[in-house]
C-alpha cells in the first residue's frame, strides 16, 4: 500500500449532484484558479498556520502545537468560523492523510453508492497522491466495482490524464468561458490547457461529461455560448448547464442564473446537438 | 343530556364530516358505551396512564384490526357470500376486487389491503396492450380512491417485474391520488433496476411507493404476506387481531433508577401490562364476539385465525434514550452519538426478545407470538416521537440517519417505516435513490419510505394527505377520512412547518376527531 499523504478537505458519504447514482464524494485541498463564484473557497488555499482562527473557534477546538495549528476532533462541530475568519481561502480542518485512511472513510457509505467521485480544490495538482488512491482503490475488493470519476478545472498536465487513465473511469471537466479574456476575468487564468485537457480525455475514451456555469453578464451572451456548443459537439460529449448561485460565495459581484436564463442558453446548446442537462 | 349524547350530537352536527364518516363515527360511540375489556387493576391503571395505549380501537372490539383476504383464493374458488364467480378477463377480475373491498371489514371500516395487484392480476393482462392496460387501471385505481376514501387502503407491488406493476406505477403518478398507498417489495437477486427506477418516479410525484426488503419479510413470515395500512407487515390470508402500543418514553419519566433498573423493572413490567391488554382484546374479538365463526371471509376460507397475529407496539423510544442518559449526567442524543444508537438498539432487541419469548392467546399466525412493531403514531401525539424513529426536525444527513435506525430494523417483524427525506436535486439523478435503497437493504434495513419536498403530498407517517387538501380541511371538511387525522397531525404537531416534511404517522382508530 502506498504510503503517498495527500491533504483532504473532507468526505461526503452520500451526494446526488457528483456524478451518476449515489457517489460518496473526496474533497481534495488546494486550487490553481480563484474563481468568482466558487461556493466553497475555504477549498482553494493551504493553511500557513497563521493562527487568526485558534481565538475565534467557539469550541477551543483549535490550538497550537510548535507552531502548528492543531484541531482537537472532539471538540470541532465543524461549525465553519474558522473558514469564515481564515485569510488564506483556507481551512485548519484539512487532513494529511494517506488512500488507506481515505478508503476507510468511504467504506461504510460503499455499499449505497455507484461509485466516488474526487473533487477539490481541484484534485489534480496532488497528482501523485490522486494516482496512488485511484490505485489502491481498483485494487480493493470494496471499490473494484465501483466507478471512480474526477471532477476537474482541467489545468493539468496531460502526463497526469496519462497516469490516471488506467485507474479511473471519466472525468467531470468544467469550462468556464470560451474566450480567454473571459475565462481569465472568472478564474484568474487563461484556458489554453482546459482545451488541452478535453481533447486529451476524448481521445482516452474519458471525457464523461463537460460542466459549465452560466453567470449573467459575464458569459452568457451568444459569442460566449456558440462557439462552446460547436466545439461539445464535435467532441460529442453532453454538457451540464449549472446556473449560477450566490450560496457559499463570498461577496458576490454577479446576479444569480435565472430559470429563463438558463432555458435559453440550454436553447443555443440544443440547437447545435448538444445533450443538456440544466441543474 | 349525558357525556355519551352530548357527544353523539357533536358528530351529528359536525360540518367537516361526510355522511359515512359520520356514520362511523357513532358505531365508535355505540361501542364505546359498552364497558371496557376486563383488564387486572394494574393494566388498567397503566392504560389511564398512557403508559400502555389502545390506539382507541374501542373498548369492545368486534373485528380484526388488520385483515388480509387471500385474493388469491377468492379468484380461483369465488365467493358464494358475494354472489360472485372466479373471474376470467382482466375487467372480471377487477369487478372482482371491487366487490371484495366493499365487503372486507379493518379498524377503519375500509379494506387496509388491497392485494397483491401485479400477482393477481398479471394472469389476465396476456393480448392487451400497454396502453389499454393503463386504461383499465386508471379507472381501477380511480374508482378504488372513490370507494375506499382512505389512505391506509394499501395495494402491493414486486418483487418480480411484470407489466402489471410497471402500469401501477405509472398510472399512480398520472393520477395522484391518496388512495392507493402502495408498497414495492423489493428482492436483491429478483427486482430489477428499470423496476425500482420506475417506483422511483413515482416517489418524485405521489411519495409513493414504500419499500419493503422482501428476503427479510419472508424469513420472518414467509413467503405470504403483506404490507398495510402504515406499513403493518402481516400474514396473507389472516392479519392482526389488535395493535397497541408502549409509551416507553412514559416508562422513563415515571420509572426513578438507572439505565440498569430500567432494563431490570420498569421495562419488563410495562411489556407485560402491554401483553395482557392485548390478550384482553383478543380475547373479546375471538372468543366472545367470535368474529371467526361468523364472517363470510372466514366462513369462506378467506381469511383462517391460523393466519393470525397481534402487533406488540412501541413509541417514545427516542425520549426514553434521553431521559436515560441525562439521568447519568450524558447528553447524548439519539441519531447523534453512538452511546445513544446503542442504549436504543439495547433496548429493542430487549423488547424484541420479550415478544418472542411470552406466549399470545390465538396468535398461531406467527407461532402463538406476537410481532414486536414500530408504531407509528397518533394524532395526538405531541410528546413522544412516533415508533423507533428519530425526533422530527433533528435528523443528521441521510447517511448517519440510516445508520442510526438500521440496527433496530431486524427486531421489528411487523414493520418500521423510517421516512428518509431526499433533496430535491435527486430528481435529476433517479439512480442514486435506486442505489440508496439497494445499499439500505443490503444493510439489512427492513422497510422505509421517502419524502420529498416539492410535491402535493405530504406523509403522515405511512399514509398520505395532499397539502391542498389539508389546507381546505379547517373549513370544508374532506372526502378521505384519513385526510381528518392528518388535519389533527398538522395542528397538535406542526409537521408541515418544518423545514424538512419528514411527517408524524398514525395508526387511528374510529376515534372521533378531537
Amino acid at each position: 500500500m502506498s504510503s503517498v499523504r495527500g491533504l483532504l478537505n473532507n468526505v461526503l458519504p452520500f451526494s446526488s449532484v457528483d456524478g451518476p447514482g449515489n457517489r460518496s464524494v473526496v474533497f481534495l485541498q488546494g486550487c490553481n484558479l480563484a474563481c468568482v463564484y466558487c461556493h466553497n473557497p475555504y477549498t482553494i488555499g493551504l493553511c500557513t498556520h497563521c493562527g487568526e482562527c485558534v481565538e475565534p473557534c467557539p469550541e477551543r477546538a483549535l490550538s497550537w502545537l510548535d507552531d502548528k495549528v492543531i484541531v482537537d476532533w472532539d471538540l470541532c462541530t465543524r461549525c465553519g468560523v474558522c473558514i469564515d475568519v481564515c485569510p488564506e481561502s483556507s481551512t485548519p480542518l484539512a487532513e494529511t492523510v494517506t488512500p488507506a485512511e481515505v478508503m476507510d472513510r468511504l467504506r461504510p457509505s460503499a455499499p449505497f453508492t455507484s461509485g466516488v467521485t474526487i473533487s477539490g480544490g481541484e484534485a489534480t495538482i496532488q497528482a501523485e497522491f490522486l494516482v496512488a488512491l485511484t490505485t489502491a482503490m481498483k485494487t480493493d475488493p470494496t471499490f473494484a466495482s465501483k466507478t471512480i470519476l474526477i471532477d476537474s478545472n482541467g489545468v493539468t498536465p496531460l502526463e497526469t490524464w496519462d497516469r490516471l487513465a488506467p485507474t479511473i473511469d471519466g472525468v467531470m471537466l468544467d469550462l468556464k468561458g470560451w474566450a480567454e479574456d473571459e475565462h481569465h476575468r472568472l478564474t484568474g487564468s487563461d484556458n489554453a490547457q482546459v482545451f488541452a485537457s478535453a481533447a486529451h480525455l476524448a481521445s482516452l475514451g474519458l471525457l464523461s461529461e463537460v460542466r459549465f456555469v452560466l453567470v449573467p453578464g459575464w458569459n452568457d451572451g451568444l459569442p460566449s455560448l456558440e462557439p462552446i456548443a460547436q466545439w461539445l459537439a464535435a467532441l460529442g460529449v453532453p454538457l451540464k448547464l449549472i446556473g449560477v448561485r450566490h450560496h457559499g460565495v463570498v461577496d458576490p459581484e454577479f446576479e444569480e442564473a435565472g430559470a429563463d436564463a438558463l432555458e435559453a442558453a440550454a436553447a443555443v446548446f440544443r440547437e447545435r446537438g448538444v445533450t443538456v442537462r440544466v441543474v | 343530556m349525558n357525556e355519551l349524547e352530548a357527544e353523539v350530537r357533536r358528530v351529528l352536527e359536525d360540518p367537516t364530516l361526510s355522511f359515512h364518516q359520520r356514520r362511523h363515527h357513532l358505531a365508535f360511540l355505540a361501542e364505546s358505551s359498552q364497558p371496557y375489556v376486563p383488564l387486572p387493576e394494574d393494566v388498567a391503571e397503566a392504560l389511564n396512564k398512557r403508559i400502555i395505549c389502545d390506539l382507541y380501537e374501542g373498548a369492545a372490539p368486534y373485528r380484526p384490526r388488520y385483515i388480509l383476504p387471500d385474493y388469491q383464493k377468492a379468484f380461483a374458488a369465488g365467493s358464494a357470500f358475494l354472489e360472485m364467480a372466479p373471474p376470467a378477463t382482466l375487467d372480471e377480475a377487477l369487478d372482482f376486487l371491487l366487490v371484495m373491498y366493499a365487503n372486507v371489514p379493518s379498524i377503519t371500516g375500509y379494506p387496509v389491503y388491497l392485494g397483491d395487484l401485479d400477482d393477481l392480476l398479471e394472469p389476465f393482462v396476456d393480448g392487451i396492450d400497454d396502453e389499454d392496460l393503463d386504461y383499465r387501471l386508471r379507472r381501477f385505481l380511480r374508482l378504488v380512491d372513490r370507494l375506499v376514501p382512505d389512505a391506509f387502503a394499501h395495494a402491493n407491488l414486486g418483487p418480480r417485474d411484470s407489466r402489471v406493476a410497471r402500469s401501477v406505477l405509472r398510472v399512480d403518478r398520472g393520477l395522484e391520488q391518496v388512495v392507493p398507498n402502495l408498497t414495492l417489495k423489493v428482492d436483491p437477486d429478483l427486482t430489477p433496476d428499470a423496476l425500482i427506477g420506475e417506483a422511483v418516479r413515482t416517489v418524485f410525484v405521489t411519495a409513493k411507493p414504500h419499500f419493503v426488503n422482501d428476503p427479510l419479510m419472508v424469513r420472518d413470515l414467509g413467503r405470504d404476506y403483506g404490507v398495510v395500512s402504515c406499513y403493518n407487515s402481516l400474514p396473507r390470508g389472516g392479519g392482526s387481531l389488535t395493535l397497541s402500543r408502549i409509551d416507553l418514553r412514559q416508562v422513563a419519566l415515571l420509572h426513578s433508577g438507572t439505565t440498569e433498573t430500567f432494563f431490570g423493572d420498569a421495562l419488563p413490567q410495562a411489556a407485560e401490562w402491554l401483553a395482557q391488554l392485548m390478550e384482553a382484546r383478543i380475547h373479546h374479538i375471538v372468543d366472545d364476539v367470535r368474529w371467526f365463526e361468523h364472517d363470510f371471509l372466514a366462513t369462506e376460507g378467506l381469511v383462517t385465525l391460523d393466519r393470525f397475529t397481534a402487533m406488540f407496539g412501541i413509541v417514545g423510544l427516542a425520549e426514553a434514550v434521553d431521559e436515560l442518559l441525562l439521568r447519568e449526567g450524558r447528553e447524548a442524543r439519539y441519531g447523534h452519538d453512538e452511546e445513544a444508537n446503542a442504549l436504543a438498539h439495547r433496548i429493542v432487541h430487549w423488547l424484541h426478545e420479550f415478544v418472542e419469548r411470552r406466549p399470545m392467546a390465538h396468535c398461531r399466525g406467527t407461532g402463538g407470538r406476537a410481532l414486536l412493531h414500530s408504531q407509528a403514531g397518533l394524532d395526538t401525539d405531541t410528546s413522544s416521537t412516533v415508533g423507533s424513529r428519530l425526533p422530527v426536525g433533528t435528523e443528521p444527513g441521510l447517511y448517519d440517519h440510516i445508520c442510526a435506525v438500521a440496527p433496530n430494523h431486524d427486531c421489528f417483524a411487523s414493520g418500521v417505516s423510517d421516512i428518509f427525506h431526499v433533496e430535491d436535486t435527486v430528481r435529476d439523478n433517479p439512480t442514486a435513490m435506486v442505489d440508496i435503497i439497494r445499499g439500505a437493504f443490503a444493510e439489512g434495513m427492513r422497510d422505509f419510505t421517502f419524502n420529498i419536498s416539492s410535491n402535493d403530498f405530504i406523509r403522515i407517517t405511512g399514509y398520505l394527505v395532499r397539502k391542498s387538501d389539508l389546507a381546505r380541511f379547517e373549513e370544508k371538511g374532506a372526502r378521505h377520512g384519513s385526510t381528518t387525522f392528518g388535519y389533527g397531525a398538522e395542528k397538535n404537531t406542526g409537521v408541515t412547518g418544518r423545514a424538512v416534511k419528514r411527517v408524524l404517522s398514525h395508526e387511528l382508530g374510529a376515534r372521533p376527531p378531537q
